[in-house]
């Protein structure tokens, strides 16, 4: 069994980096432009330039790659020859800091020929900025360069003499243009297996400070769902398989197939027009903004009962099927013939082997179910991780959607291993080697 | 002699071969044979019979814009109303069956027969049946390959497939069928591979080896054949998918570019005016494309039935 569970999470981590490396490549390929995307249409190619080098989108696929799964800091800091690191300032921004030999952290900035030096000790909290030019370092042919921490958490290149322009877009209010840039770009990260993905190009914010509220979103409204459909599905699937052909069975199975059949979003417009406009009993849609779903109930019901009849009618139907087959073999049979209670026969004969299919079923159709999740999530304007994932692949915010699509296959893939898992539990003739 | 011959030839075809019509007819007969189905082949067909004769059927065509009349309810001269720009909701959604049924856009001006659901299907059946039979039949490294990658495709969800596929890509009814075609082969290789072991074993194939018939021939001319019963209900069955796949794409914005008259984009726009007090542009989508994928089930439900009865 641990072999098994080991060999299944090595799959794991496999289908990740495949995953992780074709979306790279496929957005890398792709039309479109995240450049064109964040500033507009009516971008310069020097704007455009400027942006791509700040962001790091100039360097080729692999480097960005290795960047965004490693961090980026390994091989600035060899080039800063200082340790770097990350500090939160009070009003919850990341900055990047070089860490000099007595312990202060320190910055630099390029002033016309004069490179300065922008030192803040720790103990006191206070910037001192003082001329740093001997830090220039001159090659043979006379090229003065440095390599220094800029003020937006860019590792960066300085020429001596270039004074080079810059363009920073700031979200808001437009262009900036200003002297004092650099050659060479690199954005400081950690890489996302320590868990910072970067910055989303979408928001201008870290991918790790909003992706954890949106999963939690999304879990909840499918905890909340599936918390909702599996006693009902399975208690109403267990009553149409215990007798085929029923009224109760045909109006039960062909009910659950329209349900689990309509599309997600045909279903969420039916149940807005109804409850929300029709009987206004109800708000048709999730405006939470950054609060926590549990603290607007009302928004959420919807978007639950939506989920909760998809599911349904699938489950239901799974466990329909189970129960029929049950209820036909000879054991079944053999309990009938020796008299035993009807009840008995359902509830300790049949039952056991009846959900055994459902269940695992159940945490194979996971990977249907997310899809359910992203559809509803658009229909009502929920705040989740789908529509997050959804606008950051319409946006190719590429830092942003592998850190989604990660989460979405980790989920499909360990709930399989869990499905495998409760399987040999259920079902003792099944070992795994 | 000679009229012995006439008054035998026909007599020795139909034992031999029952005609085409009589095989309809008995494919029919199993239909009828079940109510559910009998409901599900109404549907499909009303759908079927707009969007085959679409401009019969509506004085408007999808594109005709009204100024002086959008966002309007069902009335004498629109049967459903308009949408937010005035065009004629009941001629889009029959245009909109076209190519979800009939015919698929390739580009603006050239379009091929065969709706883009069915396109998505019958490609996903060509490679998921080639795949499965390969898998089946050779076994070994071959098989281990092949089942080994549509793991991994089945472990990617299939939302993020969709989103990543269609990003790359770019919206267009071509790409709408890649994306069906990618999302719906492993379930059919799975299929016929499971299929194609069972069937490998029989004496015929054998036969056929025997005789030193040529892989690919056994496989598309001896196996496949064979298995078509469970294929044709299961793509019946993906038809369903197809199109459930098509109005999900659309929604999300990822499908038929607009202004092609797309349910799915249709619903997604109508859906912004919901709350405004213009419901039936989101509305009539939603219920065409609800009708036509509950009726594809009830058809493959009731077929299902009747034929494991008949065995």
């Amino acid at each position: 069994m641990a072999k098994f569970i080991v060999r299944r999470i090595l799959l794991l981590l496999l289908t990740m980096v495949l995953v992780s490396m074709a979306v790279f490549l496929i957005t890398e390929s792709s039309p479109g432009n995240v450049a064109r995307n964040v500033l507009g249409a009516f971008v310069t190619p020097e704007q455009e330039a400027s942006f791509l080098a700040q962001v790091g989108l100039d360097k080729p696929v692999y480097v960005r790659y290795f960047y965004w799964l490693f961090g980026s800091e390994w091989s600035a800091t060899r080039k800063v020859g200082l340790p770097l690191k990350r500090v939160t300032t009070q009003d919850g921004f990341q900055e990047w800091w070089a860490v000099r030999d007595d312990g202060a952290l320190v910055r630099w900035k390029l002033d016309g020929e004069d490179l300065y030096a922008i030192g803040r000790l720790q103990s006191v909290g206070v910037d001192t900025k003082y001329k740093n030019n001997e830090k220039w370092q001159t090659d043979a042919s006379g090229k003065s360069e440095f390599w220094g921490v800029d003020d937006a958490n860019h590792v960066v290149r300085w020429e001596k003499g270039t004074d080079k322009e810059v363009w920073t877009f700031i979200t808001g209010t437009g262009w900036k243009k200003s002297s004092g840039g650099a050659i060479e770009y690199i954005p400081l990260k950690k890489g996302f297996i320590r868990g910072d993905p970067g910055v989303s190009f979408r928001t201008g914010r870290p991918v790790s400070d909003s992706i954890w509220t949106r999963l939690r979103n999304s879990l909840f409204l499918a905890g909340t769902a599936f918390v909702i459909v599996m006693p009902l599905a399975l208690i109403l699937g267990i009553l149409a398989g215990l007798k085929e052909g029923s009224f109760r069975d045909r109006a039960l199975s062909i009910g659950g197939m329209m349900f689990s059949v309509t599309p997600e979003f045909a279903t969420g417009i039916f149940l807005i027009l109804i409850v929300a406009v029709w009987l206004g009993w109800l708000p048709g849609a999730t405006v939470i903004g950054e609060k926590a779903p549990w603290e607007r109930l009302d928004m959420v019901i919807l978007p639950v009962l939506t989920l909760t009849l998809i599911e349904l009618g699938y489950i239901l139907r799974i466990t329909r099927a189970s129960m029929v087959e049950v209820m036909k073999s000879p054991y079944i049979r053999t309990a009938y013939l020796k008299g035993l209670p009807y009840w008995r026969i359902v509830f300790k004969h049949a039952l056991r082997n009846a959900l055994m299919a459902p269940i695992t079923v159940i945490m194979l159709h996971v990977n249907w179910l997310m899809g359910g999740i992203v559809i509803v999530e658009v229909v009502f304007g929920y705040p989740g991780l789908g529509k997050y994932l959804l606008d950051s692949a319409m946006f190719k915010d590429i830092n942003a959607l592998e850190a989604g699509a990660m989460i979405l296959v980790s989920v499909a893939v360990l709930t399989q291993l869990f499905a495998d898992i409760i399987y040999t539990f259920l079902n003792p003739r099944i070992r795994y080697a | 002699m000679a009229t012995a011959e006439q008054a035998t030839a026909p007599i020795k075809v139909e034992e031999a071969k029952p005609g085409i019509f009589r095989r309809i007819w008995a494919g029919l007969s199993i239909i009828f044979a079940s109510k559910i189905a009998v409901v599900g082949l109404t549907i499909v067909l009303f759908w079927i019979i707009v969007a085959i004769f679409a401009p019969l059927f509506t004085q408007y065509t999808p594109l005709e814009q009204d100024w002086k009349a959008p966002n309007q309810g069902p009335s004498a001269s629109h049967i459903l109303g308009t949408d937010e720009l005035g065009r004629d909701l009941w001629s889009r959604l029959i245009y909109g069956a076209r190519v979800v049924l009939v015919l698929m856009p390739i580009t603006e001006n050239f379009w091929i027969p065969g709706g883009t659901a069915i396109w998505g299907v019958v490609i996903a059946l060509i490679v998921g049946a080639t795949l499965g039979l390969m898998g089946g039949y050779y076994g070994g490294w071959i098989d281990e390959i092949i089942m080994r990658l549509l793991d991994a495709m089945m472990a990617v969800p299939i939302i993020l497939l969709y989103m990543i596929i269609m990003a790359a890509l770019g919206a267009s009814a071509v790409n709408v069928v890649i994306a069906i075609t990618i999302v719906g082969t492993p379930g059919i290789a799975r299929l016929v591979r499971s299929l194609t072991l069972d069937i490998r074993t029989r004496e015929y194939i054998r036969a056929a080896e025997t005789r030193g018939e040529n892989p690919w021939h056994i496989m598309f001319f001896e196996i496949l054949p064979n298995a078509r019963g469970p294929i044709i209900i299961d793509a019946m069955l993906r038809v369903g998918y197809a199109i459930f796949a098509m109005g999900t794409l659309g929604f999300l914005g990822l499908g038929i570019p607009p202004p092609s008259p797309d349910w799915g984009s249709m619903v997604a726009k109508g859906r912004e005016f919901i709350l405004t007090g213009s419901p039936y542009a989101a509305l009539w989508p939603s219920v065409a494309i609800a009708s036509l994928v509950v009726g594809l089930n009830l058809l493959a439900d009731g077929l299902r039935e009747e034929s494991m009865r008949y065995q």
